[in-house]
């Protein structure tokens, strides 16, 4: 039992000179990027007085004559083959509509998804009465991206046994710039849980299960209790999550590990301290720079 | 026959999806969705008391409280608690003594809830929560100890101060009202109320001639201004300082009013589940422990505030724990005996 009082103290960023040079051409809205006319205006800028100005903070990214900053603080733009985890918020008709943290929300089509019995067939009318019974309102699942429509929707699918609906476990929502893209965004951490890392910064923990039987399509969930030893595991890791946010690290199965160790050393609460952040924080990125270098 | 029935087959609602809570008294809270699965996690974690962000059952998460950051106010506190943000500004103004007592001032809470912190505050969505817990905090101010308004008044019957309060919801991540108490007293503390002098001329004219010097003002004793302490019931435990997803599964919570003395002022039921008598029992005793910790914490607090930078806010910090605070860190005796409370709320309990 605890209560601690402070003052509010002004954000330190733990950063070594030799780092931020590395991180690229990083602006602030209203910035110029450049007064070459000879430049193609994209995303996150704007012209005025000849001169590319950015509308946004965030990274400058040139391709070829084209000219964009990708924001640091963004809702999710989606992209074809993207690992995401949702939050399905309405039941419609042949169709669930998920909150993926983009500007739209998603679109979930009963076509796209592998029902009980595992077998390919028509979806029919009682499937489609039935659709409550697989995902309701409120329910997380992972999916991958498969369409972008025009307008910035998404509509995803999770025809593979390993996405689906999501069980027990904790979600930790950070910002999309955050996610460093990967060639798999599951991983088996070695101190027990398992992470999905959605591209959308959804990050999804979980107990590695024991046995994956498929039987169900993924839609029978397992509310036995979990012992405290993970779940122990699986609060630390999320506060190791938020630690590495705060200081706009980017998050992949390395980083977050390294966090972890470093984070042994104190209390699970304490790991949202300040000091404390920046103390780990501090620690990773030493770590990750000497396995660079 | 049908009325049976009809309590069988709620019955069996309630058993099969034992966390559709949704609170009744605050429907207008900020609220998220969670899934089944989700609420078993956390209310297994409960259980074991390790909950979701690594706290044990009986913890706070970190309060940051800053003082005097609205310059237009007679005193003003922002607080925050994870994500909940508050922003309280006090303002005096002279008005005339109600009726009822013509020798003191009086205050008026406003709340205001922005449509920032979520959505469905937008337009006239945050009304009834706001008049909710502006409801609250009458209530909790409304006894003699809490505040003394004798000091307000400036001629009875005549001319007196109003604070008028105004809290501004700025985020919701749970604990709201515990939030907004804090703020209050915080508020208040920093507030700086003008010294006023009455004139009198020969014809019985009053004029009044406010000091011009900011330092000769009139500081508030906010010893005796309560906090709030809600528990939120758990499957078989109460937490203090729930999350937004925590209270998703909390069925009732309870609401006490403390002062520094151990004084209970108030006391509420929020949400529309029930509560045995032994479990208030246990959550009442659970409050005299957090009151404990609240007066450790406050030193702590000071201590830290020292060596802060912003001269204004530490050199107030000791005051706003005023040095009596500590002097009562043994509860008295309630004033309020503890069968009395617990008639009165197994009463709203059956009642709903």
């Amino acid at each position: 039992m605890a209560v601690e009082v402070r003052l509010p103290v002004a954000r330190k960023r733990v950063t070594e000179s030799g780092l931020l040079d590395s991180a690229g051409h990083l602006v602030c809205p209203g910035d110029t990027i450049t007064t070459d006319t000879g430049f193609m205006r994209g995303h996150g800028t704007y012209l005025e007085d000849e001169k590319l100005l950015a509308s946004v903070a965030g990274v400058v990214e040139r391709v070829n004559k084209l000219i964009c900053v990708r924001a640091l603080k963004t809702r999710y733009n989606g992209e074809v083959g993207d690992v995401i985890v949702g939050r399905v918020t309405e039941v419609q008709q042949k169709r669930w509509k998920v909150d993926t943290n983009s500007r739209l929300d998603s679109v979930l089509l009963l076509s796209s998804v592998n029902l009980p019995g595992g077998e390919l067939r028509r979806r029919s009318a009682e499937d489609e009465l039935a659709m409550r019974s697989y995902l309701e309102e409120g329910d997380l699942i992972s999916a991958e991206v498969q369409a972008v429509y025009s307008d910035g929707a998404l509509s995803m699918h999770t025809r593979s046994l390993k996405y689906g609906k999501l069980g027990q476990g904790v979600l930790v929502q950070v910002s999309p710039s955050l996610i460093k893209r990967r060639k798999t965004h599951f991983h088996n951490l070695p101190c027990g849980t398992s992470i999905i890392l959605g591209n959308n910064g959804f990050i999804w923990l979980y107990p590695t299960p024991e046995q994956t039987e498929e039987e169900a399509g993924g839609f029978v969930t397992n509310l036995e209790p979990i012992p405290l030893s993970d779940r122990e595991v699986i609060s630390r890791l999320r506060n190791c999550i938020l630690a590495l946010s705060a200081q706009k690290m980017l998050l992949y199965d390395t980083s977050i590990l390294y966090c972890y160790e470093a984070s042994l050393a104190h209390q699970i609460k304490d790991i949202l301290k300040v000091e404390v952040i920046e103390d780990i924080v501090m620690e990773t990125r030493q770590r990750l720079v000497d396995q660079e270098g | 026959m049908t009325a049976m029935e009809t309590g069988m087959v709620s019955n069996r609602y309630s058993v099969s999806r034992p966390f559709t809570s949704g609170r009744e008294s605050c429907s207008g809270m900020a609220s998220v969705q969670l899934s089944e699965a989700e609420k078993v996690y956390i209310l297994h974690g409960i259980q074991d008391d390790l909950r979701v962000d690594g706290r044990g059952c009986e913890d706070y998460r970190c309060i940051e409280v800053e003082t005097d950051v609205v310059s237009n106010t007679t005193g003003s506190a922002r607080v925050k608690i994870g994500h909940t943000d508050v922003l309280v500004g006090v303002k005096a103004e002279m008005g005339i003594p109600k009726l009822g007592s013509p020798g003191e001032g009086y205050v008026e809470f406003f709340v205001d809830c922005s449509a920032n912190a979520t959505p469905e505050f937008e337009g006239r969505g945050g009304e009834e929560l706001g008049t909710e817990i502006a409801n609250v905090l009458y209530k909790i101010f409304d006894n003699k100890s809490s505040l003394n308004l004798k000091s307000l008044c400036i001629q009875p019957r005549e001319h007196c101060w109003v604070l008028y309060i105004d809290v501004l919801l700025l985020e919701c991540g749970g604990n709201l009202f515990d939030t907004i108490s804090i703020a209050v007293k915080a508020a208040l503390f920093n507030a700086r109320i003008p010294k006023v002098r009455v004139l009198e001329d020969e014809e019985g004219a009053k004029d009044f001639e406010l000091s011009d010097d900011p330092y000769d003002c009139m500081r508030l004793n906010v010893t005796n201004v309560p906090c709030i302490v809600t528990l939120s019931r758990i499957g078989h435990r109460h937490v203090v300082d729930a999350t937004l997803q925590e209270e998703a599964c909390s069925l009732a919570s309870v609401l006490v009013s403390v002062t520094s003395k151990g004084v209970l002022t108030c006391m509420r039921k929020l949400g529309r589940g029930s509560l045995d008598p032994e479990s208030i029992f246990e959550m009442i005793e659970c409050r005299h422990k957090i009151l404990r910790q609240f007066l450790g914490a406050i030193p702590a607090f000071w201590v830290q505030g020292k060596g802060a930078t912003r001269g204004e806010t530490s050199t107030q910090v000791p005051n706003f724990t005023h040095s009596s605070l500590f002097k009562d860190k043994y509860m008295h005796l309630h004033t309020q005996p503890y069968s009395a409370v617990c008639m009165s709320l197994s009463r709203e309990s059956t009642a709903i």
